[in-house]
């Protein structure tokens, strides 16, 4: 792949998960369990292991939080570090599980561990900002919640990247 | 896509911040329970003792809890060959008693002239008559009846004499003296001593709500002890917590031994001076230097009217009280650096 | 539109164990009698604790919430955050304007230990637990 599609595309990728952070905030997931998300912007973290394996992926990672924050006016407060650090984990822990065990896996596995760390990630954050370990309460519904979004996030991602074609996607 | 070398060391950085978050939760969820703590049950209560531990601790709290029983054993008159036993069946004749009695009661008499004899150890009769002895009886004892023991009422008839290093103790004929009021003081005055003398640096010691304690906690910060609030009728709506590393707190409350007839209310707190159980307060928290203290003080300020009990503890050096009343209560300046609100 | 048959082709069996291993996890935390959980308790000494940071800004006895409507503001690094509490429950009534999510107003009411309303941003926490709680004794 050249370096200006690799560009274009990672730009896309970036721009794609802004907007579904944004379309994310409006859902009232909140209400089922305080903290709650669906993870939809995990989707461009995925493609952006399949597409790019670990820098790529990271870098996407990395512009979408922070001119996500920055957009949102979050830039270097609680939530950004929030988002940061369940972010982060849940890419780590995606990435190893996709580059090492993409053969036990698929990516709705690799999905579904990426919600469950992210959830876990963003908890321990919060727990130390608000020194309180009593939040640690909301972790089991929040890791039980991540399967469902887990599997939506993994489903979708496998189906961008099937249907996209295979010079991009690099095959599935 | 290869992973080159220098991501696989930040992958191996992040995870040991990680790692390292995550064990100093537990740790810090380990280091508050580096405390050793016994609870036992003597005076008819449940004594709880905590200290930092180290490891000949339990040994050394199972010797002092040993010593404690022993002296509390002599302080109670139910028990048939305790001191106060003896003291009580004595009929008038004089009983040799050892120092800490002695001590205990000249401190007592100072207190029961500077209150004006709203406390009176010689109340055992009175708490006989209303069933706050061994026997309960649940009804009201007649004015008569009340009027004749209120006679053998009199801490001024109790002569301490002292005879070749040796303490003697008369009481009129009788007279009986019951130490409910002071002895879990006493007790947890006792075991504080013996615990900092044994060398704890964190110590807190709870006898049925007569708390002391001494030095800060191991985390460094103070202890927080909360103050009862009693239920039904009271003015509160936040509850007072005290922060101490050093000293004594005690409470009395109307909720703690009480009877009821036609819908009144009867607590085991009687006032020495009337004869009946003093019923315009629902508690009386009092902070002193000594468990002692508090513990005297907090039953006999139940007994008088709350500006008057607040003039008298302004006049005492290192005691603050604590009022609840009905529909308000009050406090002594300086309880406030003690009080929740402080915490806000 | 794909049917749940297909769907389940999708999965791995790996897939299947690690996400059984999830709800597993989280079904054992949830039951498991933790610390945090309170089982058996009277509702005469549930308290309120309201936490800004790791500073307890008041405590509120349960029972005092059916006389009247108690109302409580707290600071954090935002503002100020408004609590009410009424007849047996607590909420977050308001949180301050910068707090972009407001997720723990949208927590709602709590009436018993266990669930927490967190403000994050505000840096607030409010539970219930029974009297004993974080004090190291009470005086009675």
């Amino acid at each position: 792949m050249n370096k200006t599609r690799k560009i274009v595309i990672v730009g896309l990728l970036v721009s794609l998960g802004l907007i579904l952070h944004f379309v994310e905030t409006m859902l009232p997931m909140t209400a089922i369990v305080p903290g709650a998300k669906l993870g939809l912007a995990n989707i461009v973290s995925l493609l952006g292991i399949v597409f790019f394996g670990f820098s790529g992926g990271l870098q996407i990672v990395l512009l979408r939080i922070i001119l996500g924050s920055l957009l949102a006016g979050t830039f270097m407060t609680i939530n950004f570090y929030l988002s940061f650090s369940g972010g982060l984990l849940s890419f780590l822990v995606m990435y190893v599980a996709y580059r090492y065990a993409s053969n036990k896996f698929s990516l709705i596995g690799v999905s579904v561990l990426g919600a469950f760390f992210h959830n876990t990630g963003q908890i321990i954050v919060a727990a130390y900002v608000i020194s309180n370990s009593a939040i640690f309460y909301y972790l089991p519904f929040l890791t039980l919640l991540a399967i469902p979004t887990g599997i939506g996030v993994g489903l979708v991602s496998y189906f961008t990247a099937d249907y996209l074609p295979k010079e991009i996607s690099g095959g599935v | 896509m290869e992973l080159p070398g220098r991501w696989k060391k930040i992958i191996i950085l992040i995870f040991l911040v990680v790692l390292i978050l995550i064990s100093s939760l537990y740790y810090n969820q380990v280091s508050k329970s580096d405390y050793y703590e016994v609870t036992t049950y003597f005076m008819n209560t449940v004594v709880q003792i905590k200290v930092e531990y180290r490891s000949e601790v339990k040994a050394e709290l199972n010797q002092i809890i040993n010593i404690l029983k022993n002296q509390a054993e002599q302080f109670d008159r139910y028990q048939a060959f305790s001191l106060v036993s003896k003291i009580n069946q004595a009929e008038g004749k004089k009983v040799e008693i050892n120092k800490s009695l002695a001590e205990i009661i000249l401190t007592t008499k100072q207190y029961y002239y500077l209150l004006n004899g709203s406390f009176d150890i010689t109340i055992a009769p009175l708490l006989d008559l209303w069933g706050f002895g061994k026997d309960s009886r649940n009804t009201v004892p007649s004015q008569a009846e009340i009027r004749s023991v209120l006679e053998l009422v009199n801490f001024e008839q109790v002569e301490i004499t002292k005879e070749n290093k040796k303490y003697f103790l008369k009481l009129a004929p009788g007279q009986k003296i019951d130490l409910g009021g002071i002895a879990k003081g006493f007790i947890v005055d006792q075991a504080v001593q013996l615990l900092e003398e044994a060398g704890y640096q964190h110590v807190f010691v709870n006898a049925g709500g007569n708390i002391k304690v001494s030095g800060k906690k191991i985390d460094g910060t103070s202890w927080q002890i909360g103050i009862r609030l009693p239920k039904g009728e009271q003015p509160l709506t936040s509850q007072p917590v005290l922060k101490l590393t050093r000293g004594a707190v005690a409470t009395s409350g109307d909720y703690e031994r009480y009877f009821e007839v036609d819908g009144k209310k009867y607590s085991h707190l009687i006032n020495p001076k009337t004869g009946y159980p003093a019923d315009e307060l629902r508690s009386v928290t009092v902070y002193a230097e000594q468990a002692l203290i508090a513990d005297l003080l907090s039953t006999a300020l139940f007994m008088l009217e709350p500006a008057r009990a607040i003039e008298i503890v302004s006049k005492i050096e290192g005691v603050e009280v604590f009022i609840i009343g009905k529909d308000r209560f009050w406090k002594s300046n300086k309880f406030d650096y003690f009080s929740a609100k402080k915490r806000e | 539109m794909v049917n749940t048959v297909k769907i389940l082709d999708y999965f791995t069996f790996y897939d299947k164990i690690l996400i059984a291993g999830i709800v597993l996890f989280s079904l054992i935390i949830i039951f498991a009698p933790l610390g945090f959980m309170a089982e058996n308790y009277d509702e005469d000494e549930l308290i309120i604790v309201i936490k800004s940071g790791s500073k307890t800004v008041k405590r509120i006895p349960m029972v005092k919430t059916y006389e009247k409507t108690q109302l409580v503001e707290a600071a954090g690094p935002l503002g100020i955050s408004i609590i009410e509490a009424e007849q047996g429950r607590v909420r977050l009534l308001e949180a301050p304007e910068e707090d972009p999510q407001k997720i723990c107003e949208k927590t709602g009411w709590i009436s018993e230990p266990g669930p927490v309303i967190i403000c994050v941003p505000n840096q607030i926490s409010i539970w219930i637990e029974t009297s004993e709680g974080d004090l190291d004794g009470i005086t009675w």
